[in-house]
């Protein structure tokens, strides 16, 4: 079977696995990193959304043997209950969440987006959401929420997440 | 069955694997050939993973075409000032799909999975796309429109690669335009599309023109009626035209939108039109 050698949040990691293996499968249950939800299992809803390479990618139409010499990030690697990111904290606040299973891959999605434009328009992160689907909120509390995380931001000297209190 | 996986890094690899085992896949952006690989609609003895194949990446125009290889993604096209410039082809790939699919998906792709519905491939073939496929036999280049042979069937060969995909330039006082029906503005498979190319001559009149019809037939298809009529007509004679004579090519199957299609097919075409005249005349 293939041996897949990528970065898993920041460390090494090596697995054997099958050639149809999919992403969202090895993150959940080989790592068990189960905040990566897999909810539709077709590509049409972003709930499994993570980073390859920066990019915002659907783990459930993404083989693990395609991340092959990448670096992979999941909502564990963003934040910790103990350490959020303040997009995290940005959907706390602005309450953004309802039943949650859309959250990490919005907010997977959000960092995406703010990694290439710090101060995207209303219009600029709804085309970025547009591929992740919430049955609970409405969508505009998660605007608001990308909004609220990007404006705090923005008012650091820098411009890192590092210095938003 | 299990099944292997190759990451070739050269073209000559990837054509070799090919070449000396059966039942392999290739995988692109793997936005249609995954969902078929979770579906058991195949269980391929190995997958050929395109992405590493740096010669297969770029994009670029000489005097003649437009040449884009056969792993660039719609996210890199999108970025790429060559398709800024061509608005019908920004158009038809800013529909496809969401962000993250646009992030991995290639137009390569969407040619080869020959969708009813595809809205880069339909907008190509308006181009006049053709094909460029490479394989242990040599190469061959087959314009779009002969490549199709129903729904999801083409010409390709189990061991052939799209190595390229290119369309001819447009030259001064040329247009595109694309329009697309669709019930949801992201990730809805479209009810109806259009690709247009407008060229004009000196007087801003048509002097050539292509139609592309996609989600209407087993394929995409072009519209011939309407392009020849649009011959010697100016912008606001060449929309009322389009508004009033249904093409002939559109195949109409039986479905749910079927009547709905038939009452909008004739203003889409006409809005394409439009867009393709506008942006020949500079006005983009
Ligand atoms: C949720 C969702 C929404 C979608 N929305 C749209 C939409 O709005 N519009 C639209 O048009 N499509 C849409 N699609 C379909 C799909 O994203 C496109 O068809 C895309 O262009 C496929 O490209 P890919 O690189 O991902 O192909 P892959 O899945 O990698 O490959 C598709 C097929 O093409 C073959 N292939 C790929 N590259 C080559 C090559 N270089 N040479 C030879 N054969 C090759 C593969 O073997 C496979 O058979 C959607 C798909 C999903 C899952
Ligand atoms: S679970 Fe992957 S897109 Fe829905
Ligand atoms: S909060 Fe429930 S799906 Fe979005």
């Amino acid at each position: 079977m293939p041996i897949v050698h990528f970065n898993l949040n920041g460390k090494y990691v090596t697995v054997e696995v099958d050639g149809k293996e999919l992403l969202v499968d090895t993150i959940r249950n080989r790592f068990l990193l189960t905040g990566t939800k897999k909810a539709c299992g077709t590509d049409d809803c972003g709930a499994c959304t993570v980073l390859v390479n920066n990019l915002a990618v659907r783990s459930c139409a993404y083989l693990t043997c395609m991340a092959e010499g990448t670096h992979v990030v999941t909502i564990e690697g963003l934040g910790s209950p103990d350490h959020l990111h303040p997009i995290q904290k940005a959907f706390i606040d602005a309450s953004a969440v309802q039943c949650g299973y859309c959250t990490p891959g919005m907010i997977m999605t959000a960092f995406a987006l703010l990694e290439e434009n710090e101060n995207p328009s209303d219009e600029e992160i709804r085309i970025a959401l547009s591929g992740n689907l919430c049955r609970c909120t409405g969508y505009q509390k998660i605007i608001d929420a990308v909004k609220l995380a990007a404006s705090r931001r923005m008012q650091t000297k820098n411009h890192t997440w590092e210095e938003v209190k | 069955m299990e099944t292997s996986f190759y990451h070739p890094t050269s073209l000559q690899d990837a054509i070799n694997i090919l070449g000396r085992n059966d039942n392999m896949v290739l995988v692109n952006g793997g936005s249609d050939v995954i969902l078929n690989i979770v579906a058991k609609k195949i269980d391929p003895a190995g997958l050929v993973y395109l992405r590493d194949i740096q010669e297969l990446n770029y994009i670029f125009e000489d005097d003649e075409y437009v040449h884009f290889g056969g792993n660039i993604t719609f996210r890199q096209m999108l970025a790429s000032p060559i398709c800024q410039r061509i608005g019908g082809l920004r158009k038809a790939i800013e529909a496809v799909g969401s962000p993250a699919i646009r992030a991995v998906a290639t137009p390569s792709g969407n040619i080869a999975t020959a969708a009813p519905a595809a809205d880069c491939a339909t907008m190509l073939l308006a181009l006049r796309a053709e094909v460029v496929l490479v394989s242990e036999d040599g190469e061959r280049i087959i314009p779009q429109n002969e490549i199709y042979l129903g729904a999801y069937k083409t010409k390709i060969k189990e061991n052939e690669i799209i190595k390229e995909i290119r369309f001819p330039k447009l030259k001064d006082r040329m247009g595109s335009g694309y329009v697309r029906i669709s019930r949801r503005k992201a990730q809805d498979i479209a009810k109806i599309i259009v690709g247009a190319t407008i060229s004009l001559d000196e007087q801003a009149r048509c002097n050539a023109a292509t139609i592309s019809l996609g989600a209407l037939n087993s394929t995409a298809v072009r519209a011939s009626s309407i392009e020849n009529q649009l011959i010697g007509l100016e912008q606001d004679e060449a929309i009322l035209y389009a508004e009033n004579n249904f093409p002939i090519e559109a195949g109409l199957r039986d479905s749910y939108f079927k009547e709905y299609k038939k009452n909008v097919l004739c203003d889409a075409v006409a809005q394409a039109i439009k867009m393709a005249f506008l942006e020949a005349k500079g006005d983009k």
